[in-house]
């Protein structure tokens, strides 16, 4: 495992559904490189990221990786800072008690104080 | 100031790949010093040499190629996105028993850790795209 020269936080914000497009995929794989490297990692689920969240998601009917088993991988990898848009869940009439994993809810405020207290954002 | 920049849109589909392109010569005009350009996501079909638009219109591709000589740019591109999108050097091209190859000199196919490398010793990770 490589070593780190300076901790830097890091927060990846998971914006896209599965599926649809590679790109909440890829977000994914970013983010448990990210996890090997020994740094402060966070991620946010927002807008349609969410969806990233619910369980008995099925993809091998589309022939697809199974997203929600990566993201139930990441505490394995000591990825325990995961938080979800309470605004977001609500729009979309998702109930926090049905999402996969535990996560901490937050709202828009909070959202900005946590952005505010990262070296990096990365968005996917 | 120390900047990477990690690109995710694809050139002509994205304006991404444009502007990411001004923002790093606007950069490296001003003093700033680009530590790696990575792309990822669909920013890898920024890797090809093979890209041929209209005369009238900018090639992009190309244009990063410039950029990576003229300034001695470490510009990586994610090698698991690259691959499967068809974007190959030669190496892989004849580990993968593939009849062709086409990354573009000045770039490198390398992996994740490399974007996660450029953000632990630069001082500002910018994203653009997809």
């Amino acid at each position: 495992m490589p070593e780190a020269c300076n901790k830097k936080r890091f927060l990846f914000v998971m914006r896209t559904a599965p599926y649809g497009s590679s790109i909440a995929r890829e977000g994914i794989d970013a983010l448990l490189t990210c996890a090997a490297y020994d740094q402060s990692l966070s991620v946010l689920f927002m807008n349609d990221g969410v969806t990233l969240l619910l369980g008995k998601q099925n993809p091998q009917h589309i022939a697809q990786k199974n997203l929600q088993k990566m993201i139930s991988a990441l505490e394995l990898y000591d990825v325990n800072e995961l938080y979800v848009s309470q605004q977001c869940l609500s729009k979309r009439g998702i109930s926090s008690d049905n999402l996969s994993v535990p996560t901490k809810l937050l709202h828009n405020a909070d959202i900005n104080t946590l952005f505010d207290n990262q070296d990096f954002i990365l968005h996917f | 100031m120390i900047f990477s920049v990690t690109i995710l849109g694809s050139p002509y589909s994205s304006q991404s790949v444009h502007t990411a392109l001004h923002f790093t010569t606007a950069a490296l005009s001003a003093g700033h010093t680009i530590y790696r350009i990575f792309f990822y996501h669909d920013g890898v079909y920024a890797g090809t040499s093979l890209s041929t638009p209209p005369q009238e219109e900018p090639n992009l591709p190309d244009q990063w190629s410039k950029l990576a000589v003229d300034y001695d740019l470490d510009i990586v591109v994610c090698i698991a996105s690259a691959l499967k999108r068809g974007i190959l050097d030669e190496r892989e091209a004849k580990r993968h028993d593939k009849s062709a190859f086409n990354l573009a000199e000045s770039m490198e196919l390398s992996g994740l850790g490399q974007l996660v490398d450029a953000g632990i010793q630069s001082d500002r990770l910018v994203t653009f795209g997809p």
